[in-house]
C-alpha cells in the first residue's frame, strides 16, 4: 500500500489560498485540524487500490481527484511512497488528536479495533473510510516492519532473524517488498503494510475509576495450602500498591515448583484487579493451557466477561474484562492490558518464551503490572529477584507437602552408536524392565524426533508384552496417544517434548535419555522432572538423566530441585511453628 | 534470504518447518553448480513426486486412485502410454481439443502436505515457499521441449491486490516470462477453489483474452504456461485455448501440484 507523503505546510497553504475554506477544512482526506508547528512532518494520503477506485461512488472519487490535483498545483506532487521509506527519509507522519465533536465513528471499526493492532487486512473495512478515521484522530497508521543494520525487526511479532524475512514482488507497492515470515499466519506484514491502532488507547489513560464492584467477583471456595496463602497474600498486596499507584515495581514473580497449585494462588489478585476495573490478560504459549484454563476461570469469575483467545477461537475480535490468550493471539492486541499474567511455566521448547514476551510488551499498557507464573524462571529473572528488581514469591513446597524427587544421573556410554546397532544401552532397559513388572507407566524422554522413532523401533522388539508409542509436537495422534497414556492402556511413552501440561498420570516414573544434549537446558531438566510424583497418593517416583557425560545443566538442575526442597522443609517448620504460635495464643486467650 | 554465515557453516533452516538440518555444501557451489536445499529431508519426504503417469495428455499419476463410472471410463483406465484417461478423452469431444494438442505435467500429487503447503504460500502469501519450486519447474519443463514463450495466468485485481502477488509469476522466477493473457470484462468474481467440476468448467470457456499488443507475436509459437495447481485443468485449458485461438502452434502447461480428486482442494480462508 501506497501513501503520498504531503507536507503539512503544503496543505496549510492549500487551505490558505483556495475559496472554499470552509469545504477543505472539513473533507476527510486531509486533517481536521493542522498543529501549529509543521517542521517535518508530513500527511500521509493513501493511494487507493485498483479495486475499490472502480468500485467508488462517483462523488467521492471525484472529491479525491479534486484534493490531489489541487495539491499538485501548489507543489510538485510526491510520488506515492511505502510507509517504511517514508519514515526512512525523516519524515514523521502526522496524526491529530482525536475529536468526538467533529465526526461519528463507526462503532464496528471501534469494536475491532479498541486495544488492538491489526492489518489493513484484517477489517472489511474501505481504504477511504479507514482514512477518514486517520483525518479525525481516531486511527493511526504505524510501520508494520522497521529497518534494522543487516535485518528488519517486524513491529507485529518482534522477529530480527534474518532468515524469517522473505521478499517478493509486491502488486500493493509495486516494487520488492519484504515480510515477516514468523507470523505469517496470522496475515501478511509487509513492509509497505500499515498496522493501524485505536487512538485513544494509546496515550495510556488514567487507571479506569469506577470499578466493577460485584461484577469481578471470585466464586471459588476451595482452600489454598499454607505456602499458597502466603504467595497469594504477597500478590494482592503489590496488585493492591499497583492500584493505589503506590508501586515500587511493576513486575512480580510467583517462582513455585511443578504441581503447587498455581492457577489457585492467583485467583485474589485477580479478583482484586478485576473489582477495580483492570484489564486482566493471562497469557501461556499454548493453546492446550488456554483450553484447559478458560472452563476453571469461568467457574471461578462467572460475573466477569471472560474470553479465551487461540487459534481457531470463534470470534477473533471480541472484547472482554479477563482474556485468556496464546501467544500467537496476543500479537493483535496493542496497549491494552493493566495486569499481565504470563503462565509459562510449563512452557517448552523454551525458545517460545522471547516470542511471548515481546508479545505481552507489546500488549500490556505503559503502566501496566506483569505477573509472571514459572517453576523455572531463567537466570536473568534470578538474578533480578535478587537484587530486587523484581518483587518474587516462592511457592517450594507441592500442595501434598512432600519434597520434589531428585533426579539421579546415570552413565550409559555411547548410547548413539547402540541406537545404530539397534539396541539400547542395558542400563536403560533393565530399568524399563523393572517398572514394567510393577505395572509402573513410564515417559522416556529423547532429543530428537529421529532419535525417538528409533528408540520406539527398538523398544518394541525389545519388550514385547507391553504397549509402546511415541509421540512428539507435531504428530497428529497426539491427543488419542496421550489419551491412551493416561487411561493406561499405553504403558511406556517415547517423547520428545512435554506434551500437557500436568500430564498427571499417578505414580509415572521418568527417564531422560541423552540427557546431556543441548536442548535438555537446566529449566526443561526441571520441568521434566517435575513430572513424578504429582499425585499425593504416590508423591514419589524415579527420575533418571541417562547420559554419555554429565553436563553443567544436569548438576544444576538437581540442586534447584535440591535447594528447593531444603526451601520447602524451612518453609513447612515455619508453618508448624506459625500454628503453635496460634495454638498458644487461643490458650493464653483462655 | 539466507545469511552468509549459514553458508559457511553448512547448516540451514528449512524453509517449511525453521528446523535446522545440514546443508549440502560440496564443491559444486563453488563452480557454481549447486543448487540451494530449500527443506529439510523430513519435510521433502512428505512431498509425493510424479514418477510414473497414467495419462500422457494431462500427466494424471499412476498412483491416482479414481472411480471409473462407465465403460469408456473403463478402457481410460487401463491407459498405457500414449494413452489418455477418461477427463482428457471427454475434453477432446469438443473445440478445440479434437485438433489441438495439450500436455500438462506437474511436479507433486496434491496430497495433504501440499495442500498445506499451497495454502501456506498462496493464502497466506508466504512466497519464498515458491523457491522450493522454481528450478524443479525449470527442469520439468526442459522435459516437455523448447518453449520461445513463456507466461501465466492473470489474476483478477481485487484478488491479485489481496494477495499481493501472483503465484504463478512468483513460481516462474527462473523462466522470463511475458504477461500475455487479460481477463475479458464481465466475468463471474467468486473463487476457482469453490466451485465443482462442471460449474468451473462452464464458468471458464472463454474468460481470457490477448492482450492487445502481444497478438502478434503469437502466430507459430510454442508456449509455456506456469500455474500452482492443476485441478480440472479448466483454467488451463481455457487459456491454451484462447493461445490456439490465436495461432499458437503448441501450448504445454507445468504445475506444482496435481490434485487427483482424492483430497477436496482447499477453499479460501
Amino acid at each position: 500500500m501506497l501513501f503520498y507523503p504531503i507536507p503539512l505546510q503544503v496543505i496549510d497553504d492549500l487551505v490558505d489560498k483556495t475559496k472554499e475554506k470552509e469545504k477543505l477544512c472539513n473533507h476527510s482526506l486531509l486533517p481536521y485540524v493542522l498543529p501549529l508547528e509543521k517542521d517535518e512532518r508530513v500527511w500521509l494520503i493513501p493511494e487507493l487500490p485498483p479495486h475499490e477506485r472502480l468500485n467508488l461512488e462517483a462523488d467521492k472519487l471525484q472529491s479525491y481527484n479534486e484534493i490531489l490535483q489541487l495539491l499538485s498545483k501548489i507543489t510538485n506532487l510526491p510520488s506515492p511512497q511505502n510507509i517504511l521509506e517514508i519514515t526512512q527519509q525523516n519524515l514523521k507522519p502526522y496524526f491529530p488528536e482525536h475529536s468526538y465533536a467533529a465526526f461519528l465513528i463507526n462503532g464496528d471499526i471501534k469494536t475491532y479495533l479498541e486495544g488492538r493492532r491489526l492489518l489493513g487486512d484484517e477489517l472489511p473495512i474501505s481504504t477511504l473510510e479507514i482514512h477518514e478515521h486517520v483525518s479525525y484522530g481516531f486511527i493511526r497508521y504505524e510501520l508494520g516492519m522497521r529497518k534494522q543494520r543487516s535485518s528488519y525487526e517486524c513491529k507485529r511479532c518482534g522477529n530480527t532473524k534474518v532468515h524469517l524475512f522473505g521478499t517478493f514482488d509486491c502488486y500493493r507497492c509495486k516494487g520488492k517488498c519484504v515480510y515477516c515470515r514468523s507470523c505469517i499466519m496470522m496475515g501478511r506484514v509487509t513492509a509497505c503494510s500499515p498496522l493501524l491502532t485505536w487512538k485513544s488507547e494509546i496515550i495510556p489513560q488514567e487507571m479506569t475509576k469506577f470499578p466493577f464492584g460485584k461484577k469481578g467477583e471470585l466464586a471459588w471456595d476451595g482452600t489454598l495450602s499454607y505456602f499458597q496463602q502466603k504467595a497469594s497474600n504477597k500478590l494482592c498486596n503489590a496488585i493492591d500498591q499497583f492500584i493505589e499507584g503506590t508501586n515500587t515495581h511493576s513486575f512480580f514473580l510467583v517462582w513455585a515448583v511443578c504441581g503447587s497449585g498455581k492457577t489457585e494462588m492467583l485467583f485474589r489478585g485477580i479478583e482484586l484487579g478485576l473489582q477495580h476495573g483492570l484489564r486482566v490478560l493471562i497469557a501461556t504459549p499454548r493453546t492446550d493451557v488456554v483450553l484447559e484454563l478458560e472452563p476453571r476461570f469461568k467457574q471461578a469469575f462467572p460475573k466477569t466477561k471472560i474470553h479465551a483467545f487461540y487459534g481457531g477461537a470463534e470470534d477473533r475480535f471480541a472484547q472482554g474484562e479477563l482474556i485468556i490468550s496464546t501467544t500467537h493471539q496476543l500479537l493483535r492486541f496493542y496497549k491494552s492490558f493493566d495486569l499481565v499474567i504470563i503462565d509459562e511455566v510449563d512452557a517448552f521448547p523454551y525458545t517460545a518464551d522471547k516470542k511471548l514476551r515481546y508479545a505481552v510488551s507489546e500488549a500490556r499498557r505503559d503502566r501496566g503490572f506483569t505477573v509472571f507464573v514459572s517453576a523455572t524462571p531463567d537466570e536473568k529473572m534470578k538474578r533480578d529477584t535478587k537484587t530486587g528488581q523484581i518483587l518474587c514469591a516462592k511457592v517450594a513446597r507441592r500442595y501434598h507437602r512432600h519434597p520434589l524427587p531428585v533426579p539421579k544421573l546415570r552413565w550409559v556410554g555411547q548410547w548413539k552408536k547402540l541406537i545404530e546397532k539397534n539396541r539400547l544401552p542395558r542400563e536403560l532397559l533393565k530399568w524399563i524392565d523393572g517398572h514394567m513388572r510393577e505395572k509402573r507407566q513410564v515417559f522416556l524422554f529423547v532429543p530428537t524426533v529421529q532419535v525417538m522413532q528409533e528408540v520406539e523401533k527398538v523398544l518394541q522388539k525389545e519388550i514385547t508384552p507391553v504397549k509402546v508409542a511415541a509421540v512428539h509436537s507435531a504428530d497428529n495422534e497426539r491427543r488419542e496417544k496421550v489419551m491412551a497414556f493416561r487411561k493406561g492402556d499405553i504403558r511406556l511413552l517415547v517423547t520428545t517434548t512435554i506434551l500437557e501440561r500436568g500430564v498427571t498420570v499417578k505414580g509415572v516414573q521418568v527417564g531422560v535419555l541423552g540427557a546431556e544434549d543441548r536442548i535438555f537446558t537446566e529449566s526443561a531438566l526441571v520441568q521434566i522432572a517435575g513430572r513424578v510424583g504429582r499425585s499425593p497418593e504416590e508423591p514419589t517416583g524415579d527420575v533418571i538423566f541417562f547420559h554419555f557425560g554429565k553436563t553443567e545443566e544436569m548438576i544444576k538442575a538437581v540442586k534447584h530441585i535440591k535447594n528447593m526442597n531444603v526451601l520447602g522443609e524451612k518453609e513447612l517448620n515455619e508453618e508448624k511453628e506459625g500454628l503453635e504460635d496460634v495454638w498458644h495464643h487461643e490458650k493464653e486467650g483462655e | 534470504m539466507s545469511s552468509w554465515r549459514d553458508l559457511v557453516v553448512g547448516t540451514e533452516n528449512c524453509l517449511w518447518c525453521d528446523g535446522l538440518y545440514d546443508g549440502m555444501l560440496s564443491w559444486t557451489w563453488a563452480v557454481g553448480l549447486w543448487k540451494e536445499e530449500k527443506l529439510c529431508p523430513q519435510c521433502y519426504e512428505k512431498l509425493e513426486p510424479i514418477t510414473e503417469i497414467a495419462c500422457e495428455e494431462c500427466g494424471r499419476p499412476a498412483s491416482s486412485i479414481w472411480m471409473p463410472r462407465t465403460e469408456k471410463e473403463v478402457a481410460g483406465k487401463e491407459a498405457g502410454p500414449g494413452k489418455k484417461c477418461f477427463d482428457c478423452i471427454r475434453w477432446a469431444k469438443g473445440k478445440p481439443w479434437d485438433e489441438c494438442s495439450f500436455q500438462h505435467r506437474a511436479l507433486y500429487v496434491y496430497n495433504p502436505f501440499m495442500q498445506e503447503l499451497l495454502s501456506r504460500f498462496k493464502y497466506r502469501g508466504d512466497v519464498e515457499l515458491a523457491t522450493i519450486f522454481q528450478w524443479q519447474l525449470k527442469k520439468l519443463a526442459r522435459k516437455l521441449g523448447t518453449f520461445e514463450i513463456v507466461t501465466t495466468i492473470p489474476l483478477k485485481d481485487k484478488r491479485h491486490w489481496e494477495r499481493g502477488f501472483n503465484q504463478g509469476d512468483a513460481l516462474s522466477k527462473q523462466f522470463s516470462t511475458t504477461p500475455l493473457l487479460q481477463f475479458k470484462q464481465s466475468h463471474s468474481e467468486r473463487k476457482q477453489s469453490k466451485r465443482s467440476r462442471e460449474e468451473r468448467i462452464r464458468d471458464l470457456k472463454g474468460v481470457f483474452q490477448l492482450k492487445e499488443e502481444v497478438i502478434p507475436l503469437i502466430k507459430g509459437k510454442e508456449v509455456l504456461i506456469i500455474d500452482d495447481i492443476y485441478t480440472t485443468g479448466a483454467t488451463l485449458r481455457s487459456a491454451a485455448e484462447t493461445l490456439y485461438c490465436h495461432g499458437a502452434k503448441r501450448v504445454c502447461t507445468v504445475t506444482v501440484a496435481r490434485s487427483t480428486g482424492e483430497l477436496k482442494v482447499s477453499t479460501d480462508k
